[in-house]
């Protein structure tokens, strides 16, 4: 799952990072406005977590411009500002949840969790594909009652797979996802990855669809 | 209480009043009677000339005085005046005596014994244990004495009576008056009482201005209360904005600090504990810097009155320089241009301070090796003085918002502060009753400050 997380405080900014990554999250960084406003455009986010803050202006612009080009990724706003007015105006500017500064980072999670589950109009933190479970509270992954390890980059691409199951996600959009804005871009680390997660699981689990990228098939035969 | 208090100086007024009354009376009756005493003798005296009293006489001449006892019923004056006589007149005695010491006539009223000493004038004595004032003069022709007596108690029982007929008209009237002074006092300090009500509710997180009509006596009253709640409500709102300001700017690197700390507990590899310890030390840093600058600034959102003197203003810069960093004392150039003779008032450790913050974020805002020139002139009479330096590449400044608390520029983020010196040096200058501005010419920030004279 990549989150957008836009903080202009670089050492919180790398402490998020650093602790939701630990957590098998993708987290690419930007610090102003007007950055995540580009890259929630051009790229694929489950969430952004938001500084209210942002040294180009309160980032209350920043949910209404996303929400006026109708884009409805989650936004989780991280901030000091306490005041009830400004809370208020966040929420209702588009913002799906209020987190004040200082939060640990587990409760930061959990809502993340939540806000992706109710974007994905889910009750559970227990994905299912046949014989594929994972659950995402404990970040495990089990095929056929079995638990499998699986490295942060696999569990990253299977979520994401199991998240969107039946539909074809982009070569582009798994790489971003899997080594993200800063990471390595070998041409073949996703065919490594995707080989990996077929050898761990079943083969005919994720198909690949030439020239466009790869697609979790709901319904195999075992 | 009020009431108690007027109540007790009006009963007091109306006992002095008795008093004086009283004494008053006494003395004018005493006047009267005693002139009246000597009429009678001289009445007597007459008489007896005229009917060449004889003072062969073995026995005295009674004179008939009727016998009317006191029972202590109130009379009028219709029914006390009877056709034998009035019962006063056994308080009215006389004597007429030889000067052998034979009494030749008396009021029946009267002792035998002689009424008064034989001096011609007059006397108080006692007889059956009463106070008599008597008048006694001699005929030296016919050789008699005469003596009139009046008893005294008849004075002061009279004396009495018309101090008691003034006095009880004004007893009869305290009730009324008691009842008129309590409406009088009841209306006079009902603005007091509304005023009073209006303090008690007013909520100390309210504190707006009382606005209720009151007598011209309470409006300066009102105007002050007024102004206390209107300082007060500016006080507690500077309170509340600093407690918000400083809670927003502290929980930023506390964040830091918490998060930083998780990662240091689940870190797998000495390069994450290493950047983990690194993030929470300059949060630290920051924290502590932080803290104390929000104190400073505390300190003088609350000054008042300077302690000012004159003083140099090329020694308040070279005092204020010997206290930059030497890191950025040696990063730029300084020129100093400033007339050694220039003076200013001001509390010299504030004002250095607040150039030192200035001369600090002048090398600070500079390229390396570049040149911060200080120079200061008088114009119109108001002393300048300048400070230029050179932005580095990358570096931005935002010339409306600088000097607001806790604002930096995103581009300079990296720099360390928190955005409040500059905010504590304009109030300082403000207390300076100077000005501070900033002007950007090309890549040259100009840093003024106006003294006012």
């Amino acid at each position: 799952m990549r989150i957008l997380l836009v903080e202009d405080d670089l050492l919180l900014a790398q402490g998020l990072s650093t602790a939701l990554t630990r957590m098998n999250y993708r987290v690419e960084l930007c610090t102003t406005g007007k950055q995540a406003i580009q890259a929630a455009s051009e790229s694929q986010f489950e969430l952004m977590i938001l500084d209210l803050g942002l040294p180009d202006g309160l980032a209350l612009n920043v949910i209404k411009s996303l929400r006026s080009l109708k884009h409805g990724i989650p936004i989780l706003i991280l901030t000091a500002w306490d005041h009830l007015e400004t809370k208020i105006e966040a929420l209702n500017a588009g913002a799906d949840d209020y987190v004040l500064k200082p939060c640990d980072i587990r409760e930061i999670e959990a809502r993340l969790r939540v806000l992706v589950r109710r974007h994905q109009q889910r009750q559970l933190d227990q994905l299912q594909c046949a014989d594929l479970t994972m659950d995402l509270t404990v970040h495990e992954c089990r095929y056929q009652d079995r638990l499998i390890y699986l490295t942060t980059r696999e569990f990253l691409l299977l979520k994401e797979f199991m998240l969107h199951q039946g539909k074809i996600l982009s070569r582009q959009h798994l790489e971003e996802l899997s080594n993200g804005w800063t990471g390595e871009t070998e041409s073949n680390s996703i065919e490594v990855h995707i080989h990996n997660l077929r050898k761990k699981t079943k083969p005919e689990c994720i198909k690949t669809i030439r020239g466009i990228g790869y697609m979790m098939v709901n319904q195999y035969e075992d | 209480m009020i009431l108690l208090g007027v109540n007790s100086v009006v009963l007091l007024l109306m006992v002095i009043t008795g008093f004086i009354t009283y004494s008053s009376t006494h003395h004018e009756l005493d006047e009267l009677f005693d002139a009246q005493l000597t009429q009678y003798a001289r009445l007597l005296d007459q008489l007896l000339i005229q009917n060449s009293l004889s003072l062969d006489h073995t026995d005295p001449l009674i004179v008939y005085v009727p016998q009317i006892a006191e029972d202590g019923i109130e009379r009028t004056s219709a029914e006390e005046r009877r056709p034998e006589g009035h019962k006063y007149e056994n308080k009215v005695a006389f004597q007429v005596w030889s000067t052998d010491g034979k009494l030749l006539m008396k009021s029946a009223n009267a002792s035998d014994r002689e009424l008064a000493p034989r001096t011609s004038g007059y006397h108080e004595v006692f007889h059956d244990n009463r106070r008599w004032i008597c008048y006694s003069t001699y005929n030296r022709e016919h050789g008699y004495w005469i003596f009139t007596g009046q008893r005294e108690d008849v004075r002061g029982e009279l004396s009495f009576y018309l101090a008691l007929d003034q006095l009880i008209p004004l007893s009869i009237a305290l009730l009324p008056i008691t009842i008129l002074i309590w409406i009088a006092v009841y209306w006079g300090i009902k603005p007091i009482r509304d005023l009073s009500k209006e303090l008690a509710t007013t909520k100390p997180s309210m504190l707006t201005p009382i606005d209720i009509t009151l007598p011209v006596e309470l409006r300066p009253f009102q105007i002050a209360i007024n102004q206390l709640l209107k300082d007060l409500k500016s006080y507690l709102v500077k309170e509340k904005r600093f407690i918000a300001d400083a809670s927003h700017e502290l929980r930023t690197p506390l964040s830091i600090l918490l998060v930083h700390a998780d990662n240091i507990k689940k870190s797998t590899s000495k390069e994450e504990t290493d950047a983990a310890a690194n993030a929470i030390l300059i949060s630290t840093k920051r924290l502590s810097h932080l803290v104390s600058q929000l104190m400073e600034t505390e300190k003088l959102e609350h000054s008042g009155q300077l302690k000012l003197t004159s003083l140099k203003l090329i020694s308040l810069i070279e005092e204020s320089l010997a206290l930059v960093d030497v890191g950025l004392l040696d990063k730029v150039e300084w020129d100093l241009d400033i007339d050694p003779s220039l003076e200013l008032r001001a509390e010299p450790g504030l004002l250095v301070a607040a150039l030192r913050n200035l001369l600090d974020n002048a090398a600070k805002y500079a390229k390396v090796q570049s040149h911060v020139r200080i120079t200061a002139h008088v114009v119109e009479n108001k002393l300048v003085l300048t400070i230029c330096n050179e932005l580095p590449e990358g570096i931005d400044v935002d010339l409306e918002r600088m000097g607001e608390r806790f604002y930096r520029h995103q581009s300079n983020q990296h720099i360390s502060g928190a955005g409040l010196g500059i905010s504590i040096t304009t109030k300082i200058l403000e207390l300076h009753n100077a000005e501070l501005s900033y002007s950007l010419e090309s890549r040259l920030v100009i840093t003024t400050v106006i003294f006012s004279a």
